[in-house]
């Protein structure tokens, strides 16, 4: 059953708006906000029901590490509004195989559970969103 | 508690600023001041989204709750229709104050 929509819009108003959105994470956690801001606009999108996924790349891939020490910096830990992601229905994360390799990991050893693609796919996962969002 | 000592725990947007200093009985004198009454139905809510914040460190938007509310209570209790009755103002937004929660960043 669909939400009641919380905008006053009527639902085919929104409908019309819906576009897939990609956002990349693409910093090492407590660089800087951008993985947090990231993931506010993910947040953000789930309450407008506009479908999200979600690209940790590069250094990105080490916000999904268990194990961080937030508190030794003064820091939120992200983790565990990662781990909410669900209660959203953002449930689409990718990571790539070089990433994994670059770092010595494995799907595992994250706290989400991502799809594995190749650089050759990641041209063309970019390709199939309306939008690309890369803080 | 009176009405001034409960405002002047709050925010300018009504949400508590310390979020330590809540209690049962803090929830029932800021539920107070609005005029609103807290039945054992609202208590459940103000529970799970304390729940929620403990484990995800977020104020829930209407969709995680809706589905909080449905795993711990069932499909009746599962349903944005039944939380706009029992909070008709914003069932997040209403139930994060009592609940003494930070507001919740991405409801509408």
């Amino acid at each position: 059953m669909p939400l009641l929509c919380p905008t006053g819009l009527s639902p085919l108003a929104t409908e019309a708006m819906k576009k897939n959105i990609l956002l990349i994470f693409r910093n090492p956690p407590f660089a800087n906000s951008s993985n947090s801001d990231t993931l506010d606009i993910a947040l953000a999108c789930s309450a407008f029901e506009l479908p999200v996924s979600l690209l940790f790349l590069s250094d990105g891939i080490l916000q999904l590490l268990n194990h961080q020490q937030a508190e030794l910096l003064a820091q939120k830990d992200l983790r565990k509004r990662l781990n909410a992601l669900a209660m959203y229905d953002i449930e689409d994360y990718y990571v790539i195989d070089q990433d994994l390799i670059r770092y010595q990991l494995s799907v595992e050893d994250l706290s989400l559970a991502c799809k594995v693609i190749t650089q050759q796919q990641l041209a063309a996962l970019i390709r199939q969103f309306d939008t690309v969002i890369n803080l | 508690m009176n009405k001034q000592q409960a405002l002047a725990l709050l925010d300018d947007e009504g949400y508590l600023l310390d979020l330590a200093l809540w209690d049962q009985e803090l929830a029932e004198a800021l539920a107070k001041v609005d005029q609103f009454n807290l039945t054992s139905k609202h208590w459940e809510v103000i529970y799970i989204i304390r729940e929620f914040y403990q484990e995800y460190q977020l104020s829930p938007a209407m969709r995680p709750l809706v589905k909080m509310m449905a795993n711990k209570y069932g499909a009746e209790k599962g349903r944005s229709i039944y939380l706009l009755k029992l909070f008709p103002q914003s069932p997040p937004k209403q139930a994060a104050r009592y609940a003494g929660l930070p507001k919740p960043l991405n409801c509408l």
